[in-house]
C-alpha cells in the first residue's frame, strides 16, 4: 500500500472545550443514563399511585414543603460559582481562583447533603412503611447520592486547581462538571415538583 | 462571479503530494511500536487497555459463555427429549432453565455485540483506540466478574431459578428466600454497567474519533448499526437499573415496590422489565444488520444498495424497539386501546426489517455473489430470521397470543429471531473478520459442514416447538406425561439438538486448526471496501500506520487501487489520536489516549465487590463505594509526565 499525507495536523492544539471535547460526551451520554433512570422512577411514582385512594396514603402527612423548598433555592443558587468557575476555565484564568469558586460549591453541596437528612425525614414516611415510601426514598436517595458524587467531584477538581500540577485537560474538566452539576441541580428541581409540589394536587 | 473565480483554473490544479516513502514509513513504525508496545507478562495482560486486546477477551469470554448456555440447553433438551423422564429434577430444572436464558442475554449476546464492535469499530473509523482506553477495561472486568458470581453461586446450587425474566411475586421475598434471586438481581448490576461502559465507549469513539472526510453519510453500515445499538443501550439499560434495584431493595431491606399488600405492584415490574427487555432483543438484531451488510457487500463485491434506505429503516426499528414492550404482556390486564396500539405497533416494525432485507437482495442480485461460509450464514439468516419474524407477526395479535403465552411456540419463535437474527450474521462476521483478527483463513470447508450442520439443526430443534406449542405444550415445565401426546415431536427436537453440538464442535476445531494451521490472511484477502482492511493482519497495537483521509463511503474501492491519502503530523511518542467534527469529520484537535494501567481492575474488585456484599448486607454498598472512591482518587491523580502537554501553571498558595 502506498500512502500519500494529503493532511498535516501537527499545528493543531490538544486540548479543547465543549463538543469539541470526548470527555464532554462522555458526560452527557452519562447523563442521559441517569437522566433515564429518574425519568423511569417518575414513572413508577406515577404508576404506584394508582394503588392507593388518596395520596400520600392515608394516615401519612404531606411531606414538608418548607425544608425541601430551602434546598431547592439552596441548589438553584449553586449553580451561579459552577457557572462562573467554568467561565474562568474557558477563558484559562489562575487556577486558585477557580479552585476558590468551586470550594464554594462544595460548601453548597454538604448543606444540600445535610439538607436531605431533613427531607428525608420530612417525608413522614419510611421506605419500609408501604410503596409510596418506598418510591419516594428511592427518589430522594438516588439523588442524594448524586449530590455526593457531584460534590466530592467538584472537591477534587478544586484540589487540583489548589495543589497542582495543574494541566489545561483541568479546564475542561472544570467546563465537563459544570455540566454536570446544572444536571444533578435540574433533575432536583423536577423531581421536587413531582415528590414535594405534585403529591399536593393528585 | 467571485465565487467561479475563486476555483482553481485547470492548470492550478496543485500536483498530488509524493508518496510517503519506505524509509519514512519504516521510521514511523519503529516509533510507534515502541510506543503503543503492550507491557509483557501477566501483570501486562491485567493492566491492558489496548481496545483489540479487550475486545479480544470479550469475544472470548462470551463464547465461553455461549457454550455453557448451549451446555444447559443441552440438559433441557435430555430432560424433555421424552415423557417422565427422570434425568434432572424439577428444581435444578428450574435452576438451568433460568442460567440458559440469562446467560444467553445478559453474558453472552449483548457482550459479543459490543465485543464485535470494540474491536472493529476504532479499526473502520481510522482511530487509534477507544475514547476511554482505562473505562474500557473497567467494563470488561465488570463483565467477567458478573459472569464468574452466576456461575460461582449455580456451582453452589445458588443459581436463580426464576426464569430469565424473574416475574415478581415469584421472584420477591415471599415465594422465593434465601439468595438465588439475589445472584441474579446483582449479575444484572454487574453486566449493565458493562454494557453502559460500552455503550458510552461507541458513541464517544464514533462522534469524536472518525478519520477526516467520514462524514456522517459515509459511516459503514456497521458502524451505524453499533452507534444506533449504543444509544438504545443507553436509554433501556436504564430501565432494568431501576427494576433490579427496586427488587433488591424489596428483598433486603423490605421496601415495598412490588408487594400489592402495602401498594406495590406486581405489573410494575413488568412494565419496567420489558421496557429494557424489548429493545433489549433490537440491541441483539441492529449490530447483526451492521455485519450482515459488511459481509453482503463483501461478497458481492458491489456498493450496497440503498444506503440511506438501509439507515433509516435501522433507525425506525430502533425507535419503534421502543415503543412495543407491552405485547409480552399481553395476558395482563390491559386497556384495549393500549393493546391495540402495540399490536398495531409491533405489526410496524416488520415494515423497516423487510426494508433491510429487500435491500440485501437487491443487493445481491445486482452484485456477483461469492459463496463462501460467511455469505452463506447470511443466506441462513433471511431465511430463519423470515420464518421468526412472521410469528412474530402472528403474536402481535393478541388474541392469538393469549393463545400460545407461555407455550412452545413462543420459545420457538425468539429462537428462530434470535439464532437466526442474530447468531447467523455474528458468524457470518466471525468467518469475514477472523482473517483480520488473527491473520489466517478459516476452513472454507469445515465452515460450510459448521453453517449445514447449525441450520439443519436449528430447524430440527425448534421448527416442531411451533407444534408443541398450538398442541399446548407450556414452557418452563420439567417433564409431561405421556399421554399429552409430546413425546414424538419432543424426541425430534433433542435430535435436532445434537446437529447443533456437532456444529459447534465443527466451528471450534475450525478455529483452533486455523489459528495454527490456516493459511496467511494478508491484509485484504476478501478486497472488501472498509479501513479495517488497509492494515496488517491482525493490526498493531496503533491500528493504522497514519490515520486514514476518507474520500467516499467505501474508501478502498473509491481510492486508486494500492493507494491511500493520509494524515500526517501526529506525535508518534505518545498515545496520540485524532479528534474531529461530528458532522463532517473535519480535524479539531490532538488527543491523548490514557495508557495501560492496574486501576480498572482494582476499581472492578472493589465496586465488584460491594455489589457482592450487597446480597448479604447493604453495608457492602458504603464500604465498597468508599474503597472506590479512593481508586478513582488514584485514577484522576494529576501527574506530570513528558508525554502530556505543558501544565499552565502551578498553583500560588
Amino acid at each position: 500500500m502506498r500512502r500519500r499525507a494529503v493532511l498535516d495536523v501537527a499545528m493543531l492544539d490538544d486540548h479543547s472545550f465543549g463538543v469539541r471535547a470526548p470527555i464532554w460526551w462522555g458526560n452527557l451520554l452519562m447523563i442521559f443514563i441517569e437522566g433515564a433512570a429518574f425519568a423511569l422512577m417518575v414513572v413508577s411514582y406515577y404508576y404506584i399511585r394508582r394503588n392507593f385512594n388518596t395520596w400520600p396514603p392515608e394516615r401519612t402527612y404531606l411531606p414538608d414543603m418548607g425544608v425541601s423548598t430551602v434546598n431547592v433555592i439552596l441548589q438553584l443558587v449553586s449553580v451561579a460559582p459552577i457557572w462562573y468557575a467554568s467561565k474562568l476555565a474557558v477563558a484559562h484564568k489562575s487556577p486558585a481562583e477557580i479552585g476558590r469558586w468551586l470550594m464554594l460549591v462544595v460548601v453548597f453541596g454538604i448543606a444540600a447533603i445535610v439538607l436531605r437528612a431533613f427531607e428525608l425525614r420530612g417525608l413522614h414516611t419510611r421506605y419500609d412503611s408501604n410503596a409510596y415510601g418506598s418510591i419516594t426514598w428511592m427518589i430522594l436517595i438516588t439523588h442524594l447520592a448524586h449530590l455526593i458524587a457531584g460534590s466530592i467531584e467538584t472537591f477534587l477538581i478544586a484540589l487540583v486547581m489548589f495543589i497542582g500540577p495543574v494541566e489545561r485537560k483541568h479546564y475542561t474538566d472544570t467546563t465537563v462538571m459544570a455540566v454536570y452539576w446544572y444536571f444533578v441541580v435540574g433533575s432536583w428541581v423536577a423531581l421536587w415538583l413531582v415528590v414535594f409540589v405534585s403529591v399536593r394536587f393528585i | 462571479m467571485a465565487y467561479s473565480q475563486s476555483l482553481p483554473m485547470r492548470d492550478d490544479v496543485p500536483e498530488p503530494p509524493p508518496f510517503i516513502t519506505a524509509e519514512v514509513e519504516n521510521d514511523v513504525r519503529a516509533k510507534l511500536s515502541a510506543t503503543w508496545k503492550e507491557k509483557s507478562g501477566f501483570y501486562g495482560w491485567l493492566t491492558s487497555t489496548n481496545h483489540k486486546s479487550i475486545a479480544k477477551r470479550y469475544l472470548v469470554t462470551a463464547i465461553i459463555f455461549f457454550i455453557l448456555g448451549g451446555l444447559e440447553a443441552g440438559m433441557m433438551r435430555a430432560q424433555l427429549s421424552r415423557p417422565e423422564n427422570r434425568f434432572i429434577g424439577p428444581d435444578l430444572y428450574n435452576q438451568i432453565f433460568t442460567m440458559h436464558g440469562s446467560t444467553m442475554m445478559f453474558l453472552f449476546a449483548v457482550p459479543v455485540m459490543e465485543a464485535v464492535g470494540l474491536y472493529l469499530v476504532p479499526l473502520m473509523i481510522g482511530a487509534r483506540n477507544v475514547a476511554f482506553p482505562r473505562l474500557n477495561a473497567l467494563g470488561y472486568w465488570m463483565y467477567l466478574f458478573g459472569g464468574l458470581l452466576l456461575y460461582g453461586a449455580f456451582f453452589f446450587n445458588t443459581g436463580p431459578d426464576a426464569g430469565w425474566f424473574s416475574y415478581v411475586p415469584l421472584s420477591g421475598p415471599a415465594y422465593s428466600p434465601g439468595k438465588r434471586i439475589d445472584i441474579w438481581a446483582q449479575m444484572i448490576t454487574f453486566t449493565e454497567i458493562a454494557a453502559l461502559i460500552g455503550a458510552v465507549e461507541i458513541v464517544t469513539t464514533i462522534f469524536k474519533l472518525r478519520a477526516p472526510g467520514m462524514s456522517l453519510n459515509r459511516i459503514p453500515l456497521f458502524v451505524w448499526g453499533q452507534l444506533i445499538t449504543a444509544f438504545m443501550i443507553i436509554f433501556a439499560l436504564p430501565a432494568i437499573v431501576v427494576s433490579s434495584t427496586m427488587l433488591a431493595t424489596d428483598r433486603l431491606i423490605d421496601t415495598h415496590f412490588f408487594n400489592p399488600a402495602e401498594g406495590g405492584d406486581a405489573l410494575l415490574w413488568q412494565h419496567l422489565f420489558w421496557f429494557f427487555g424489548h429493545p433489549e432483543v433490537y440491541i441483539i438484531f441492529i449490530p447483526a444488520l451492521g455485519m450482515v451488510s459488511s459481509v453482503v457487500e463483501t461478497f458481492t463485491q458491489r456498493r450496497i444498495f440503498g444506503y440511506p434506505a438501509m439507515l433509516l429503516s435501522m433507525v425506525s426499528t430502533a425507535f419503534l424497539g421502543f415503543g412495543l414492550w407491552v405485547h409480552h404482556m399481553f395476558a395482563t390486564p390491559l386497556p384495549q386501546l393500549g393493546q391495540s396500539f402495540f399490536t398495531a405497533a409491533s405489526s410496524a416494525i416488520s415494515i423497516p426489517s423487510g426494508v433491510q432485507i429487500f435491500c440485501c437482495i437487491a443487493t445481491i442480485w445486482s452484485g456477483r455473489p461469492r459463496f463462501t461460509a460467511s455469505f452463506m450464514f447470511v443466506l441462513g439468516f433471511f431465511f430463519l430470521f423470515i420464518i421468526g419474524g412472521l410469528t412474530g407477526v402472528m403474536i402481535a395479535s393478541v388474541p392469538y397470543d393469549l393463545q400460545v403465552h407461555d407455550t412452545f411456540f413462543i420459545v420457538a419463535h425468539f429462537h428462530y429471531v434470535l439464532l437466526g437474527g442474530a447468531v447467523f450474521p455474528l458468524w457470518a462476521g466471525f468467518y469475514l473478520w477472523f482473517p483480520k483478527l488473527t491473520g489466517r483463513m478459516l476452513s472454507e470447508r469445515l465452515g460450510k459442514w459448521n453453517f449445514w450442520l447449525f441450520f439443519i439443526g436449528m430447524n430440527v430443534t425448534f421448527f416442531p416447538m411451533h407444534i408443541l406449542g398450538l398442541m399446548g405444550m407450556p414452557r418452563r415445565v420439567y417433564t409431561y406425561l405421556p399421554e399429552m401426546g409430546w413425546g414424538p415431536l419432543n424426541l425430534l427436537s433433542s435430535v435436532g439438538a445434537v446437529f447443533i453440538v456437532a456444529s459447534v464442535l465443527v466451528f471450534l476445531s475450525n478455529v483452533f486448526r486455523s489459528l495454527r494451521f490456516g493459511a496467511p490472511a494478508g491484509e485484504n484477502p476478501w478486497n472488501a471496501p472498509t479501513l479495517e482492511w488497509a492494515t496488517t493482519s491482525p493490526p498493531p497495537a496503533y491500528n493504522h500506520l497514519f490515520i486514514p483521509v476518507v474520500e467516499g463511503r467505501d474508501p478502498l474501492w473509491d481510492a486508486a487501487p494500492g493507494e491511500l491519502s493520509v494524515v500526517s503530523g501526529l506525535r508518534t511518542d505518545r498515545h496520540e489520536g485524532l479528534v474531529t467534527s461530528i458532522m463532517d469529520a473535519i480535524p479539531e484537535r490532538r488527543y491523548e489516549f490514557k495508557k495501560e494501567t492496574i486501576l480498572p481492575l482494582l476499581l472492578a474488585i472493589f465496586g465488584g465487590g460491594c455489589i457482592a456484599i450487597a446480597i448479604f448486607t447493604p453495608w457492602g454498598v458504603t464500604v465498597g463505594a468508599i474503597m472506590a472512591l479512593i481508586v478513582l482518587v488514584g485514577w484522576f491523580w494529576p501527574t506530570i509526565s513528558p508525554d502530556h502537554d505543558t501544565p499552565v501553571a502551578r498553583a500560588r498558595r
